[in-house]
């Protein structure tokens, strides 16, 4: 291997130069991109957030969370009660969302962080049926199953970013949000904090005994990856102007899993990934045939059996990989 | 009064029966096997349905209800041997691996099957209404409670009083001394499986003769059947009983008196046991 | 991080690059989205929306106005958020000039909406229901030759009352938009007709089990005329099964508004069904409707559609299938106004959709009216056995009937109420004036 000196360039200019070419492409997806496609990389960021929100739960609490669906629901009817029915101006509903999304788990929390994986994921399970029901048939609130109609564009200080008028803006939106949504998120995972958090999915009691707080640690965090989620429900419920039942249920939440462990779990980039193939894959299988959901689910069924650490863990153990770090200078 | 209260009791009895025999397949697959088979619902329609094809051949109920419940035996056959083996002992890959089969079955019973609502029709023996303190009621619910009796004391006598159930008892409480000693785990957990399947499918007949078979109905059956096991304790077959007697008598009880209330009182069992015994009525902490 | 960073970007663009740059697309094909539930409990009425659009774009030759035309599947899934994302997805992507769909009820209130931002493209409703989104919400590009759930049953309840003399119904129905649509259409015509109760048990989609709202029922049959079935699909099912097994037919005559004997169920009620009325603008057995019902022209047009339909596809044709194919020749007829032009006179080509003549529908003539909505006949019809096979026939029809009803000459005052729910209007007639409620149609109030 070639040692620093003779290298044409330095490590550390590769890897700026390396930075300003991912910037680059990213920041100017709007210009090669056809509106379709811009349409689309909005979708997957925003729910890349959601998606992100399970991860954190499933790989660093161990606890497969089916309740994320539910918070970003919560946040979204939020939004679309506040905004439609009571006339609350923005960006006072924005804030209320994530709240209500947040306060939903720290109710939650309480009943479920006790528990081991299995009644957790059951009684999420039972929550996001509750929330379908009560969404359903509270219908002087929510509207019942027409769900929440008109919701407003997008305006924040004064600028509007309507997702239909102004989807380039929409789009840069979306993915400042984002981006702060995966820097905070890996901000947080290696704080002390993210470090216990990490800890209790391994042995909870050691760490009991060692003094720290596992139900306080693990509940927080519930309570972070819900704010997360409830952040991807205002942004999708305002890209689609709608929310109603049906979004917060059984679709969305196999949509999640199968992104989750398609992109690989326990990969920080896992939950962006698999939202990509996701899509990708719908859209283009969709036009080929009506039963696609059986193509989607048996991809699903292969990745859980072959390729557990879905495509990132498959990716990261290859030469190639090791190989492209090494020559961004990123080793 | 007295009497109307009576048949609400009545009422909430059969569906209790009727839930039980839904239930206990998934009660049976999770006590002894700690895997929540989340496919459950899938399976119980995709009983009904080969049922009503066998019932529209041949025109005899025994034979459909054997065959929905042997071809959904065959089904859980495929999905223990073929695809669960790979993932045997890991919780939630188990878990997540029936959630993709939710997807994948529920698309294929729509593509065989189409998306009518469909029925099937009671068998002679029991196509008619007993009359019952001056009114009629149908005897086809009041045979339910036979089934049901007769599946619950079927399957404790099985796990109990046999030695294929003492088998299956060693093997839950301890899978390796259990393997030292001779016995065949995998053999035995094939076998629980396919009579959680078996179950599954013999309800999907039941339950499309009571009630409709459609496209959805998967959810409800999976529904109920999680909140029986939930209310009556995961792990325990007592309990699915005890579960379904309260679930059936809250939602009879509970549709008379409050219907407005209908779509709380599904879960309503579920919150109070959530709230108040959280490992359900027998389960072990 | 940094490492994530180069692999995150490296995804999202071998993603986006695969979709990024449109397909190349010819410039003289017509594209049309077609939009429904393909999976999903609602599979079957997608599957009949575009089954009959098929059937019409066959009959056309595969070309509107001399321009071969593409159809774009999409499904829906009964979503609202669904609907809208593929929409845009077909629209973004596909370039399509129109849309025919959504079929289930949330998916028209989400479309009517999302639509405000594509006020040019054209828009035309197939199965959709609720009625406001041709009234409170509706849009100059959307347009709707369907139907709504009052439309079909506000003479339903005056039949009931003035030719059955059935002045007291309990309904059991499903407790979400589409059956309260069809109860206030009942009511109101229930009321109108001199009716005196009408009671309202709502149930949950799914229920199953009726046993405990039948026993209900039967501690009160005695001070009622009629059950009426507000419930479709597998709940209808379940619902007349078990109302025969409780015996409540000696007790109480039974009849459905407008989905609960729809074709598709018939065969799986079976013969018990014989005899029951409901309230539809469409029948399946338009054939056998009593002698002067129809003028030949109109009995041979059906036939024809029938017989093609059964042709193709070995099945009567259920509601959704003419709907999808009349959506499709009204689409036909107005590029053909503006000589195939759909690029530049997209004014014209919404102006011809409202103005075009569609009288030779197979399910009988109509019209649309200034909203968008048809305006047709609506039937009582009754379940027969003609060759064999059980079907909905026609034993009263009402003409030119438009969604608004009777309240036709006071569309501003109807809409001015509240729209159908649970609660609206109240089966207690007497209520219906109270608080603003709204008068009845000749503007005479009970008391």
């Amino acid at each position: 291997m070639a040692t620093p000196n003779e290298q044409t360039l330095s490590k550390k200019t590769r890897r700026i130069l390396f930075h300003l070419v991912v910037g680059l492409l990213v920041a100017t997806v709007p210009l090669w991109i056809s509106r379709f496609g811009l349409a689309l990389s909005t979708q997957i960021m925003y729910l890349g957030i959601l998606v992100m929100s399970f991860t954190f739960m499933a790989s660093h609490g161990g606890l497969l969370s089916l309740a994320q669906v539910s918070f970003f629901g919560i946040a979204g009817y939020t939004l679309g009660i506040l905004t439609v029915k009571a006339g609350m101006p923005l960006p006072y509903p924005y804030l209320l969302g994530i709240l209500m999304a947040a306060v939903a788990a720290a109710i939650l929390g309480l009943i479920t962080i006790r528990v081991t994986a299995i009644p957790f994921l059951m009684m999420t399970l039972a929550f996001g049926e509750i929330t379908y029901g009560t969404a359903r048939h509270w219908s002087s609130l929510t509207n019942g199953d027409n769900g929440i109609n008109d919701i407003p564009d997008l305006v924040l200080f004064g600028a509007s970013f309507s997702a239909a008028k102004e989807p380039i803006r929409f789009y840069y939106l979306v993915l400042v949000v984002f981006i702060f949504c995966f820097w905070l998120l890996n901000k947080i995972n290696r704080s002390p904090f993210g470090l216990a958090h990490q800890a209790t999915k391994q042995s909870a009691t050691r760490l009991e005994a060692l003094g720290y707080p596992v139900f306080a640690i693990k509940y927080f965090a519930f309570i972070i990856s819900a704010a997360y989620a409830g952040i991807a429900g205002l942004l999708g419920s305002t890209f689609e102007g709608t929310i109603n039942p049906d979004s917060i249920w059984f679709g969305t939440i196999m949509f999640m899993l199968i992104a989750a462990i398609l992109g690989g779990v326990n990969s920080p980039v896992g939950p962006l990934v698999g939202v990509t193939i996701s899509i990708v894959l719908e859209k283009f299988i969709e036009p080929l045939t009506d039963h696609y959901r059986i193509v989607i689910g048996v991809v699903f069924l292969f990745s859980i059996l072959l390729a557990r650490q879905g495509i990132m863990g498959f990716i990261e153990k290859t030469r190639l990989y090791r190989r492209a770090l090494r020559v961004c200078g990123l080793d | 009064m007295l009497t109307y209260n009576f048949f609400i009791f009545l009422n909430g009895i059969t569906d209790a029966a009727r839930l039980f025999i839904i239930a206990i397949g998934l009660t049976l697959i999770f006590s002894l096997m700690r895997i929540v088979n989340l496919a459950h619902g899938v399976l119980y329609l995709a009983g009904g349905y080969i049922g009503l094809s066998v019932m529209q051949y041949s025109g005899s109920y025994l034979l459909a209800l054997a065959a929905g419940a042997l071809g959904v035996m065959i089904i859980g056959f495929l999905i223990e041997r073929g695809l669960l083996i790979w993932v045997r002992g890991q919780d939630l890959p188990e878990t997540l691996l029936t959630l993709a089969l939710i997807v994948i079955f529920q698309d294929t019973l729509l593509a065989i099957w189409g998306g009518y609502p469909k029925s099937i029709p009671k068998p002679a023996l029991l196509d008619f209404s007993a009359n019952i303190l001056g009114l009629p009621y149908p005897a086809m619910r009041l045979f339910t409670i036979v089934l049901a009796v007769f599946i619950g004391l079927g399957l404790w006598f099985l796990i109990e009083k046999t030695n294929i159930g003492a088998a299956i008892r060693a093997g839950v409480d301890d899978r390796e001394t259990a393997s030292a000693l001779g016995l065949n785990i995998p053999v035995i957990f094939t076998f629980v499986f396919c009579i959680g399947a078996f179950l599954a499918g013999f309800a999907g007949v039941i339950g499309a003769t009571l009630t409709s078979l459609a496209p959805g109905l998967d959810s409800q059956a999976l529904l109920f059947a999680l909140v029986v096991i939930i209310v009556g304790g995961l792990g325990s077959l007592v309990g699915s009983a005890f579960g379904a007697v309260i679930v059936g008598l809250i939602l009879n009880f509970g549709r008379s008196y409050l219907p407005e209330f209908a779509f709380l009182l599904t879960f309503l069992p579920m919150l109070l046991i959530i709230g108040f015994r959280p490992q359900g009525l027998f389960g072990k902490r | 991080m940094k490492t994530l960073k180069m692999i995150l970007t490296g995804f999202l663009i071998a993603g986006l690059l695969a979709i990024g740059p449109s397909a190349a697309t010819a410039a003289e094909e017509i594209r049309i989205g077609v939009a429904g539930p393909h999976t999903g409990f609602a599979a079957e009425f997608g599957a009949a929306e575009y089954k009959g659009v098929v059937l019409a774009l066959e009959e056309l030759g595969g070309k509107i106005a001399d321009r071969p035309v593409k159809l774009i599947k999409s499904d829906t899934g009964c979503d609202g958020s669904k609907a809208v994302s593929k929409f845009r997805d077909t629209l973004l992507r596909d370039k399509v000039h129109a849309f025919i769909g959504p079929v289930c009820g949330n998916e028209g209130m989400a479309i009517v909406d999302w639509a405000k931002d594509y006020p040019d493209l054209p828009i035309i409703i197939a199965y959709s229901a609720p009625e406001d989104v041709t009234m409170r919400k509706r849009q100059y590009n959307v347009v709707r030759p369907g139907w709504t759930g009052t439309q079909t049953n506000y003479y339903l309840g005056e039949y009931v009352v003035k030719e059955l003399g059935w002045k007291r119904i309990i309904m059991i129905g499903q407790d979400y938009s589409f059956p309260w649509g069809q109860a206030h259409g009942f009511i109101r015509g229930f009321c109108r007709a001199g009716g005196e109760k009408f009671l309202k048990i709502w149930h949950p989609p799914n229920t199953e089990d009726y046993s405990s709202y039948l026993l209900k029922v039967r501690s009160i049959a005695k001070d009622y005329d009629a059950l009426a079935m507000n419930t479709a699909g597998s709940d209808a099912v379940a619902l007349f099964k078990q109302f025969f097994e409780f015996g409540l037919d000696k007790q109480l005559k039974l009849f459905g508004f407008t989905n609960a004997l729809d074709s598709t169920s018939l065969e799986t009620l079976g013969p018990k069904a014989i005899g029951l009325i409901s309230g539809m603008h469409y029948v399946e057995g338009l054939e056998y409707a009593p002698k002067g019902m129809f003028t030949q022209e109109v009995i041979d047009r059906w036939l024809r559609f029938k017989k093609a339909y059964m042709k193709k596809y070995d099945e009567v044709p259920p509601c959704g299938a003419e709907q999808g194919y009349v959506c499709l020749m009204l689409y036909n007829k107005a590029v053909l106004a503006v000589n195939g032009d759909i690029e530049n006179k997209k004014r014209e080509l919404l102006g011809a959709l409202h103005a075009a003549d569609m009288s030779d529908a197979p399910r009988g003539p109509f019209k649309l009216d200034e909203y968008g909505h048809a305006t047709q006949n609506v039937y009582t019809r009754q379940v027969q056995k003609h060759d064999g096979r059980l079907v909905n026939v026609p034993i009263k029809a009402y003409r030119d009937i438009s969604q608004f009803t009777a309240y036709e000459h006071m569309k501003d005052e109807y809409m001015a109420q509240p729209p159908s729910s649970r609660d609206y209007p109240p089966g207690d007639c007497e209520k219906l004036c109270e608080n603003g409620l709204g008068p009845y149609p000749d503007g005479h109030c009970p008391k």
